[in-house]
Parts: structure tokens; sequence; C-alpha cells
């Protein structure tokens, strides 16, 4: 029923409109969707938020309205639904990120805190965070390549927490505006090799990137609907090249930006229009360079083949 | 992002695309466009390569654009909004409710913007503008439709005189700025609902009423008060299922009561009591416990018994219902204190001294009231837990009464006999003949009433009014000893005077042989104190059971009709039974001079015996004696058997000469051979009864399990007692009557 609801309303967005402009052919980035992952019909999961792929392959998306994590197999089967890490219960786990030591770092919403599992989710590390006058509102989490950072999205209060993972001190960055370094309901990030992060800013519609010295570097697309910008940037990737995979849940689409900011293009279809998503939110790859991308609205998520000059990492 | 309710803007004052115009200045264009995506100002732009087609209509109120930001990503309602219960969209109102232009509907239904926008107050940024269309603060936007629920059918809303109690606030809730006003949104949400009613928390939790309730009046509601409706109460009829169904009400977790259950927070028909029904004639009660109407109209109906007796509450019954006289939901309706007889306290607090109803009742209580091990047979006649008592294991007046049921006298739950039966059953059910009163209206009992009010039971005893052992309540004299219960009627002038019995002759003891040994019987012995007490001794009611059906068992002896009334003699005396197997059987006593001699067929025992007699000598001895014999018991035998006895002709009486003799048995066992004492003689003589038996000799028994000889069988019908063969003579002059002689001769004889 709330697939069927759904479907209609992005008939009234997308479907019944004024013909659009082509997109350039060197903009078009060809993809598929080549899988669906669903939890069980009796079990489904409703608007997941995140995904995130383990060394082995095996897949985790963030179930927070259920208060889980929800995990597959590699090749997509239901295996479990997480209701507890260790011994602590959940609480809307919206973000989830895998670091290079394959620990599972989880933004645990409604518990305000950050968890680190290890060990097969057996072992578990809290990590309270520092609350101003009302506690975090943590939305995503990235872990830096070596290790030693991780940054923590403050969703409500337009700002990020940055952890020095050596001391498990924090400092904060960003103020609420749209001038660079200042956020408007910052969501989602991502890691680059260079050691800075990409932030996704929901009502800001751009990413920003906050380099290796907690500077901020640069902004990254802008608002709009045409190419190149975003109306409602939510799920943010970066794959081996640094390059920058950006989803839209008003628009339905994935750009995808150079290390530069650069437009590259859009995920199209075949036929070369784009390729539609149903409210797309968390992105990342797995470890067969697909990228999958939560499609909140219809309660799952979908691996994409890209092209082969788009190859992700897990 | 839960705090941020505010982007919620999505929502627009404008009703279709052709009514909107996107803002001029460019400043402004992103922010609306934030919302009015058809507003975004690459639509107008030719050389844009846009993401998305503009929308030919408006789109702002849709749920998607909603969840755009409500996703987590800015607020986050998925839970709230998408997945429980929520206020109806898409639905045109109900009949006859009005809903102001000024909350649009969409093709006449309600949407989100119905009561939603960005734009209805003052605020310009995401987190001061108004959501609502209307400010909400006292539920002016909920009643802007929903006129008709607040008023004096609903529960008030209102301003407190302090706040409600931090706990009673909920998730979504809201209670005014200060925290003391009770509004829609107190209980309701029109998102993130438990349930289609929209309320906070699921029905079924109690402390959606309690968090307040429970400050505003402590203790409202008890789970283990006695005397007021249980708590958390499991629906157990089918009618109180139907019952809550046609009230559309609630119930809690297991299908138990709570409090929603039967009360209406919006459709009160109990003057304010925000009750499912009204307390008058209790219907509010009686839709769940139907039957118990049969108390109205009867005295228990204080409307018209005791008008102005107000319960706990200060109600009288016609405010509060017949059943408020004596019920409490909340809280008791009376000071309940146990007595010694009610070990409830719920009769006595109105049937004592002062009370409304002290002339009626207020009775003494004869029957004991521990009473641990019965088990009533009645339906629903149950005993209760005393105070320091685990089981329930006292009456009270409420084991036998039914305050609820007046069908019978006094409240009873049966005819009073019945009553009596559901705990003794055998005495009362089988009482019928003799001791059947109930047609004796010429009868009545010390305090003046007659069988047809106290039923058979009654007569003798009396539950309340009884005195003494027993309950005893026919006469004015209780019983002192057990034979009393039968004396205070058998005798004359008494109840039962035309019916005295004779002298009794047979001893009230326990021995049942003359030396005093004591066989076990089946019929009951008495304590001085009245009761059974198998240590006790014999009276009356061990032959007699005044219980019984003297139809079935004539004289209300303790035996089966047609049954030979000296089985009862065998009971105590088995050692005499084998009299049916010798010549004193009452086959052969059925001759013509023997029933000549008794008046009547004899019984076993009866022509030598009588438990009653008016003349009879040594105790029970009725049969003739031959007054020349030289000891009592030759006078005894040969009263039949001597000159002119009814069996002179079957005997040819040969007297023994009489030896003086030595008795080596005198104080001790006498089964062998034993001499007649007369007059003190330690020595005694040879009399019948040291050859015979008259009741017989047992065969059986023998030490080695041989069936009796024909040698014994013979000798027993004789009545011989047990000899040395060849025969009972050679017992003293043959063999061994050598020594024999020895030891029975006194040397007085041997020695002139």
């Amino acid at each position: 029923m709330i697939k069927w609801r759904w479907a209609l309303a992005m008939c009234a967005i997308s479907g019944a409109m004024v013909f659009a402009k082509e997109i350039p052919a060197e903009k078009r980035i060809a993809a598929k969707i080549v899988q669906s992952i669903s939890a069980p019909a009796d079990d489904p999961m409703h608007f997941p938020t995140d995904v995130a792929v383990d060394r082995a392959g095996s897949i985790y998306v963030a179930d927070g309205v259920h208060d889980r994590i929800v995990r597959f197999d590699q090749s997509g089967q239901f295996v479990a639904a997480i209701s507890q890490v260790g011994r602590e219960q959940l609480s809307n786990p919206i973000d989830l990120c895998f670091d290079s030591s394959d620990q599972l770092w989880v933004a645990d919403n409604g518990n305000h805190r950050m968890l680190v599992a290890s060990n097969g989710l057996r072992a578990i590390e809290i990590i309270d965070l520092p609350r101003s006058e009302s506690p975090v509102d943590v939305t995503g989490v990235a872990v830096s390549a070596d290790g030693k950072r991780t940054i923590v999205v403050d969703n409500d209060h337009h700002r990020v927490l940055i952890r020095d993972n050596i001391s498990g001190t924090f400092t904060t960055a960003g103020a609420r505006g749209r001038s660079l370094g200042q956020l408007e309901w910052p969501f989602m990030v991502a890691a680059c090799s260079d050691g800075s992060f990409v932030i996704s800013e929901a009502i800001g519609a751009r990413a920003q990137r906050l380099d290796a010295r907690d500077r901020w570097s640069q902004s990254i697309s802008g608002w709009g609907v045409e190419l190149g910008k975003s109306f409602r940037p939510k799920g943010i990737v970066t794959d081996d090249e640094d390059r920058i995979y950006l989803s839209d849940s008003t628009l339905g689409t994935v750009q995808v930006f150079g290390p530069l900011g650069e437009t590259l293009g859009v995920l199209t279809d075949n036929t070369g229009s784009i390729l539609r998503f149903d409210h797309p939110m968390g992105l990342c790859f797995d470890g067969r360079g697909r990228l999958l991308v939560v499609e909140s609205a219809a309660h799952r998520v979908v691996a994409v083949e890209l092209n082969a000059t788009f190859r992700g990492r897990p | 992002m839960i705090r941020v309710v505010a982007l919620i803007s999505i929502l627009s004052a404008v009703a279709s695309a052709s009514g909107q115009s996107a803002p001029s200045q460019a400043n402004s264009a992103r922010a609306c466009a934030t919302c009015h995506l058809q507003w975004a100002t690459a639509f107008g732009d030719p050389n844009a390569v846009l993401l998305i087609d503009k929308p030919i209509k408006a789109i702002v109120a849709q749920e998607a654009v909603c969840l755009g930001c409500h996703d987590g990503s800015v607020g986050d309602s998925r839970r709230r909004v998408w997945l429980e219960h929520g206020h109806r969209t898409g639905i045109k109102p109900i009949e006859g409710m009005e809903v102001p232009k000024s909350l649009p509907l969409t093709d006449g239904a309600i949407d989100c913007r119905t009561c939603h926008t960005a734009h209805g107050g003052p605020g310009d940024t995401i987190e001061t503008i108004i959501f609502s269309r209307i400010p909400n603060e006292s539920s002016q936007l909920c009643m802007a439709c929903h006129k008709n629920a607040s008023g004096d059918t609903h529960h008030p809303l209102a301003k407190m005189d302090q706040p409600l109690p931090p706990s009673a606030r909920r998730p979504w809730t809201h209670d005014g700025p200060a925290h003391n006003e009770v509004l829609c949104q107190s209980c309701h949400t029109p998102h993130g609902a438990a349930t289609d009613q929209l309320l906070a928390t699921a029905p079924g939790d109690e402390g959606l009423c309690l968090r307040c309730h429970e400050v505003m009046t402590p203790n409202a509601w008890q789970s283990d008060l006695a005397h007021t409706h249980p708590r958390d109460a499991k629906i157990k009829t089918s009618q109180q299922r139907e019952t809550l169904s046609r009230w559309e009400a609630q119930t809690g977790p297991d299908d138990t009561l709570v409090c929603i259950s039967c009360h209406a927070m919006h459709n009160d028909t109990s003057d304010k009591k925000l009750l499912q029904n009204t307390l008058a004639d209790s219907a509010v009660c009686l839709d769940c416990h139907a039957g118990f109407d049969h108390v109205f109209d009867s005295s228990h109906d204080l409307r018209t018994s005791a008008e102005s007796e107000q319960n706990a509450r200060g109600q009288t019954a016609t405010e509060g219902g017949p059943c408020s006289a004596c019920h409490g939901v909340h809280e008791p309706s009376r000071t309940f204190e146990p007595t010694a007889f009610d070990i409830t306290g719920s009769c006595t607090s109105c049937h004592q001294k002062g009370e409304c109803a002290e002339g009626v009742g207020g009775l003494t209580h004869a029957h004991p009231i521990n009473i641990a091990g019965a088990t009533p047979q009645m339906e629903n006649m149950r005993l209760f837990a005393a105070q320091g008592h685990l089981e329930a294991d006292s009456m009270a007046c409420m084991t036998c009464h039914n305050p609820h049921d007046n069908a019978n006298d006094h409240f009873l739950r049966g005819k009073p006999d019945q009553v009596c039966a559901s705990c003794h059953e055998s005495q009362s059910m089988s009482l019928a003949g003799a001791h059947d009163f109930s047609k004796r209206s010429d009868m009545t009992t010390a305090s003046g009433r007659t069988p047809e009010e106290t039923g058979t039971c009654g007569t003798c005893h009396g539950i309340h009014e009884g005195k003494g052992p027993l309950m005893w309540a026919a006469t004015n004299t209780p019983p002192t000893t057990p034979e009393d219960f039968c004396l205070g009627c058998h005798q004359e002038d008494g109840l039962a005077g035309e019916h005295l019995a004779e002298t009794l002759r047979h001893p009230l003891t326990r021995a049942s042989t003359a030396s005093g040994a004591i066989h076990s019987t089946t019929l009951p012995f008495f304590a001085t104190n009245c009761e059974r007490d198998p240590n006790g001794l014999m009276s009356c009611a061990s032959c007699h059971d005044p219980h019984t059906n003297s139809e079935t068992s004539p004289a209300l002896l303790r035996i089966q009709k047609g049954e030979d009334a000296t089985s009862l003699c065998f009971e105590c005396h088995p050692q005499t039974s084998p009299i049916h197997e010798g010549l004193h059987a009452q086959s052969f006593m059925e001759n013509e001079r023997v029933v000549a001699l008794a008046g009547t067929k004899p019984s076993t025992c009866g022509p030598c015996h009588a438990t009653h007699a008016t003349q009879a000598v040594d105790g029970m001895w009725v049969g003739p004696r031959y007054a020349e014999a030289n000891t009592e018991t030759a006078r005894r035998c040969m009263g039949c058997h001597g000159p002119n006895g009814i069996s002179e002709q079957h005997v040819n009486l040969l007297p023994h000469p009489q030896v003086a003799m030595r008795d080596p048995n005198v104080g001790g066992n006498t089964a062998i051979l034993p001499l007649a004492h007369d007059g003190g003689d330690p020595n005694g003589q040879i009399d019948c009864l040291t050859c015979h038996e008259p009741h017989g000799r047992n065969l059986t028994g023998h030490d080695d399990d041989r069936p009796p000889t024909d040698a014994e069988r013979g000798a027993q019908k004789l009545l011989l007692r047990s000899y040395v063969a060849p025969n009972l003579c050679s017992s003293c002059h043959g063999y061994e009557g050598s020594y024999r002689f020895l030891n029975y001769h006194e040397l007085r004889a041997v020695r002139p």
C-alpha cells in the first residue's frame, strides 16, 4: 500500500511535467540496476537510510524506524535483523560505515551516540558525544582511511564533530549558514583518500569538503534542479579516484562529481534517460564495485552496475 | 532532528497551481522553492539541463515532498507519520462536520495542508514558522472541525490549578506552556499515535489516565483493594464482551479492563462521570453484570428501604444507583469492618446497631465460622479467608445468603434445607418421616418459628439463634448431654411427647462385653460436649439417626428397611453373632410360643434382651425366668427350658449334679467351662453356661485355618462350648478328667 502510494507521488513529481532538455551524452554515466535487496515480506524494512558493506561482502542496512540494522549476505539474501549490538540496544540507527579495520561505526541517532562494533558485532565500543545545548543529532559518520579521524555529523546543530581517534577528543567545525564552512542540515559524510571528508547538506543543497587539516576547502554542487545542482542531497560516497557520488531524494538522482568539484555527470539508463531512484539516500560500493543505493521510499537497497570508468571500492 | 518540526513547511495555502505564483525576488525564490519545487528558477531557463521536469501542478502538499525533509535528514517523522497511526487523510469530513474555509481540503478531502502550512503565522524561518494553519495551543485547530468534541459530555478541557505531573507528559502530547492545561493533545496526537483513536499511548496503557488522575486523586485505582472493582479484571463473559463492543470501549492487554473500558471520554451519558452508561438504576453496572437487578425492589434496594443512606461518596442509592450502596468501584462504598461472624464486614456494615439495617438481622451466629476442609456444593456458595488465613476456610454471611437475590426468604441462596444440604447433604437430604417436621405447623421452635419458616433442619438447629451444642433451637433449654437432644422432645409434655420411648436399659458405656472389652464399631459415640467422639460414650444417636428416614429405618434406627434391628447389636457385640448357627437362631425362635411370649415376631436378640423396656431384670433381660434355679444364669435359661417353659418339650433337661468346684478362671480367662458364682462365692458351681454358650460359638478362626468338623458343627448347633474330643463330657470325665478333676474339684468336695 505504501509503495503504491509513493509510486503515485513520484509520478506526480517526475512524470507529469514539461519535457526537459536531454542530458548531454558526456554527462551520462551509464548505469543499470542489477539487484534489489529487501528484507522478508513479513518483516520488511521501512524507510531505510544507509548501507555499508564489510570486507566479507556482507551488507548492512540501517532500518532506523525499527531500531535495527538488517544484515544480508554478499548475495543479498537476508541474514538477520540486529536490534542489539553487544549488550547495547539500538535506537534509530541512521548511518553506517566500515573503517579500514573492518569495524562497523553506527550513528545510533536515538541514543545520541556512536557505537563501534568489531569482531562480527560481538565487541562493542560506545562513544558518547559531546552535547551542546541539546544532545547531538548524529546522522552521519565516516572514518579516515588511516583510522585516525572520525567525522560525526550533528544535523540539528549544523556542524560536524571531529574525533581524534588516538586521544578520543572531539573538536567541532561548522555553524549554520550558507557560506563556505557553514552548514544547513548536514546529513551524511564520506571519507576521501587524501584524509579529507565530504559532507552532504540536505537543506544547504550541496556538499562541502573538510580537508585533512580540518579546514573547509571546497563547496560542491549547489541549490537547483539542473545538472550539477542539488535539491535534497542525502547520501554521499567516494570511489577509488575520490569521485563523489551524491544522491538526491527529491530529484531521484545520483550525480557524480570530480575531486575538484566538477560535475562528471548523472547516472542514466541505457536510453540515456536519468536513472531514477525512489527517494535515494545512503550510498556505498560493494566488493564487486557495484554502487549500492538505498531506495528509502521503496524500503529496499538496489545494486547498480556502472560503466567501467566508474568502479568503486567497498 | 526531532525538534525540527518546522520544515514541514511544505504545506501550501494555495489550492492549485493556477493560484500560485513564483516569488519575484531572488533571495526569496530559493526559500520558497525549498518546498515549492515548481518555483525553482532553473525551470524558467530554456538552456538549463534539468534533472527533473517542472511539475504541471503544485506538489508542495504531497507526501513525497514532506518526506524529502522528514526522512531523517532534517526532521525524522518516518515512524510517526508514515508508519504509525495518524490523522486520516484522503477522506471526506463526516456528515455534519463543518470544516472552516480557512482549513482547505483537497478535492473535498482532508489532506496534510488542511491543517498544516508554513505560512500561518509571523515566523519567517524554518524554526519560527507556524506549522499549523491555526494556533493550536488551546486545541483551537482540533476544535475547528471537532466542534462537538468538547462540552458537558466530554472530558473537560481546562486549565488546572496545578501543572500536570511530569510523568503525565507523553511524547507528542501537549499541556500548554505552563503544563497546566488539559488539551485535546494531552491525550491525542495527530501523528504517531498508538491507535486509530490517535491516543498518545496504547489504550491498554492506563497511564494515559492515571498519570494525571493518580496525582489528582491518589490511590483512586488500586489493584488489590478489597470491596472495590478489581483492577485489570479480565473480561469473562460474552455479555461483557458484547457490552464493550456496543460501547466501542477499549480493553487492555490480555483482554483486561482499563479506565476507558468503563469511561467514555467523549460520550458521557452519566452526568459528568464520563461513564459509558448512566448510574441511574445502575445501568452502567448491569451492562456487564446482568441479573443483579434482582436486588431491585427488595429490601437491599436502598432507594426504597433506606432512602437517605449515603455511601462513602455521599451518594444516596438514588443518586449513585442501587449498586453504589454497597459497591464502590474506586473506593469502598462503606466502612467494612470484620466482625466475629462476618469476616468480610460486608453485611454487618449495615446489619448492626447504629446502621441503617440494625432492625434486620444483626443476629448472633451459632454456626462454626472456621470450617476448614468443607466444600459447599451449591453454586456460588463459597467460603472466605479470615484475616491471617491464606485459605478460604471460613463462613461468612454471604456463604449462605446472596444479597442480590431475594427469591428465597432472607436472601438465602436456596430453601433453608437446601442451604444446609449444601454442606450437610447426608443429614439434610435423607431426613424424612418422623423427623420431617415440615408439615408440622403445630410445632414451633424456641424462638416461636414454625418448620415452614425455619426448614426442617431449623426446627432443631438455629444458625443464628441456636443455643448450646449443635446450635440447638428446638427448645429453650439447651442440651447438656448427648441424650438431651432426644429427651428434650421425647418427654412428657415435650414436642415429641406422643413418642415416648420405654426406659432405656442399655448401658451408655463404651464397653461391649461384661469384662469391659471394647469392640470396634461404626456406630458413633459422643463426648460430653455432644460432639461425635470415637472415644466418647454411647448415646441415643449411637443407634438412632435423627436425620434418617423413619419410613425406611424404623424408629430411626441406623438400619435399612427390612433389616433385622439386631444387626445393630452385632455392630458392638460381634461375638454374639454365631447365634444364627445354633438352636437360638431366629428361625427356631419363630414358633408360636415364642411369638405368643413376645407378643410379636421376635428379633434374634429380642426374646431375651431389650434396649428399651419398661420392665426388665438385671439390665436388659426381658425373657422368662425360672425362680427355682440355683443360679441367675440357670434361672434365665430355665425360664424357657425349665418346667412349663416354652422350650421344655424341646430340651430334656438333666441337671448336672451340683458339685462344689474351684474356679481357676475367676478373674481371668472365662473361655473354658466357666462356673457360676452366686453370693460372692469364689469357687462357684456348674450351671448352664458351664457347658453352653447361648449366643453360639464362632467356628472360624482356627489357628490352622481348617474348616470346622461335623462334630464341631453339631456342637455349635447345640450351643455347646468348645470341648475336648470325643465330647463335652469327656472334657472333665474322659482322658483328661483326672487332672481337670484335680484342678476343678474343691478340696471340701474330695475331703469331706
